[in-house]
């Protein structure tokens, strides 16, 4: 059961993992996809005022081409220009006017179809908010666009140089509102907003995952350690016993001897310490990649990695007997412990394959061990 | 919930701010130009930036005589007591048809304009920063 749960942890993170990326893919597709749109609509816009702007010079031309500067001191003519270009006023081309360019290069209004609260005077001073457009239609001589972002309810400015003589006399500028651009945001913005909820409903979930994840693996790191000792736990074993290479391999079964007696005469409280300092020696007593494990009560199994020489951890059981028997415990000021164990190995020589099985002959040899006087080592020989 | 409403009230009086505050900081900018004070005083007479009063802190609104600045949109808004004052208007028809007008502030085709008479400049010895220079005629 334990197994299965494990499997199904990692899947769930893959599945949380795919489902996360596949809401990242989507997500910015989507935007790709109404950037392209919003482009696009630009571009057809861009395109209505510059067919827009050939209509307008089309049909004023005859008056302004040829007498565009003259035309300032006329009023008449001029008025009669800006109620032509108000016919092309409307919900999409906001603003249609006319500025010319006067002798100190200063911008000024020569004629204007907009209506009349926003309609300028003729020869009054025009300061553009985007200088550097109305100069690159001056440079360039031919239309230039750019985003409006300084003026209200406008989306963006078409600006056409009228030239004469190959010289720009005056610049027809129209001012297309936002209305298209806001229809567009009225059809997009819901479904923008219910990808942005998606996307972060499926963000937030998994969060949430991440983190149960996080806490699902401490609690089972917690679950795995042996709180007294902090060795690892039967718990452990159970999940690393699979994973076992019982040919690299070598199981020390130890117990302490006489700790009934301990506990008895010293007390509980007492006989933990002389646990966790057993512990303690043991771990000092073997190397990184051994793994120490309180197998229940004062019995600890050791797993003592062997590559080559398996003969080699007769003098690691060794070592490890010499470390806990050599030194007494010293509980406190008044009180040192002089323990022993005893000790069963099993080197796994022409293992079963069956790692419980092997644990039992090491079982069995620290039996042995107890049964031959204690503080001793007894050795499985298949 | 009280957190929520509190956030979404602040949004919105946010939004509905910024062209207001636009504005404000338009005026204040002119007064400032006009009038090297910490805190300038002003009279503005027009209902369309009536709104804008304590929005800038080193403006403040108040009478026409009190005013180191006059913004008028109405001829009939000048009385004589304020005609020693530095006058601006809102209005572009003010602008040409009175002789005293330094310059004008007005709104047109969704964005702020501003002219600035060169002869009035002169007249009252004003140094104009470069970034106002654009606006004189």
């Amino acid at each position: 059961m334990k197994k299965i749960l494990f499997v199904n942890k990692n899947l769930f993170f893959v599945i949380s993992i795919i489902t996360l990326l596949g809401s990242f893919w989507l997500y910015f597709n989507f935007k790709d996809v109404l950037g392209k749109h919003k482009d696009e609509i630009q571009r057809i816009e861009i395109n209505r005022a510059h067919k827009t702007s050939e209509k307008i010079l089309l049909n004023i031309q005859p008056h302004i081409i040829d007498k565009v500067l003259s035309l300032k001191d006329n009023l008449k003519i001029t008025t009669k220009i800006s109620k032509l270009l108000t016919y092309y006023r409307n919900d999409e081309f906001k603003y249609v006017y006319i500025i010319y360019i006067d002798e100190n290069g200063a911008y000024r209004y020569l004629a204007d179809g907009s209506e009349l609260d926003e309609r300028a005077y003729l020869a009054q001073k025009f300061t553009p908010s985007k200088t550097l457009l109305w100069q690159r239609v001056l440079k360039e001589k031919k239309e230039v666009y750019d985003l409006q972002d300084n003026a209200e309810g406008l989306w963006l400015t078409y600006l056409t140089p009228i030239l004469k003589d190959g010289k720009v006399e005056g610049i027809l500028a129209l001012d297309v509102s936002t209305q298209e651009f806001n229809n567009f945001s009225k059809l997009i913005t819901p479904l923008n907003k219910a990808l942005n909820i998606f996307f972060l409903l499926i963000f937030a979930i998994f969060v949430v995952i991440l983190l149960q994840g996080i806490l699902f693996y401490n609690e089972l790191k917690k679950s795995m350690i042996d709180s007294l000792t902090k060795l690892y736990n039967r718990h452990y074993l159970e999940q690393v016993s699979s994973k076992i290479k019982l040919d690299k391999m070598a199981i020390i079964m130890l117990d302490v001897d006489h700790f009934k007696s301990v506990n008895d005469r010293y007390g509980h409280a007492i006989g933990d310490l002389v646990l966790i300092a057993t512990a303690r020696k043991l771990i000092a007593a073997t190397r990184l990649e051994d793994k120490v494990i309180r197998y229940g009560g004062e019995e600890f199994l050791i797993l003592i990695k062997s590559a080559k020489v398996k003969q080699d951890v007769i003098k690691v059981a060794q070592r490890i007997k010499n470390a806990i028997g050599k030194e007494k415990i010293r509980v406190n000021d008044e009180l040192s412990i002089n323990i022993t164990v005893s000790i069963g190995l099993n080197l796994c020589e022409n293992s079963t394959k069956f790692f419980y099985d092997e644990v039992k002959h090491a079982d069995e040899m620290l039996y042995k061990a107890k049964r031959n006087g204690r503080n001793r080592i007894e050795i499985y020989k298949n | 919930m009280k957190i929520i409403f509190i956030l979404m009230l602040s949004f919105i009086s946010l939004f509905s701010f910024d062209a207001l505050h636009v504005k404000a900081e338009i005026l204040s900018h002119i007064a400032h130009e006009l009038v090297k004070k910490d805190v300038v005083n002003i009279y503005i007479d027009d209902k369309k930036f009536i709104k804008t009063k304590g929005l800038i802190s080193s403006v403040k609104y108040t009478s026409c005589q009190n005013a180191d600045v006059i913004f008028i949109s109405k001829k009939e808004t000048l009385n004589k007591k304020c005609n020693s004052k530095y006058l601006f208007t809102t209005s572009y028809y003010l602008y040409q048809s009175l002789p005293d007008v330094i310059g004008v502030f007005f709104w047109q085709k969704g964005r702020p304009n501003i002219i600035i008479k060169s002869s009035m400049i002169k007249k009252l010895n004003i140094s104009l920063s470069e970034s106002f220079k654009k606006y004189v005629e």
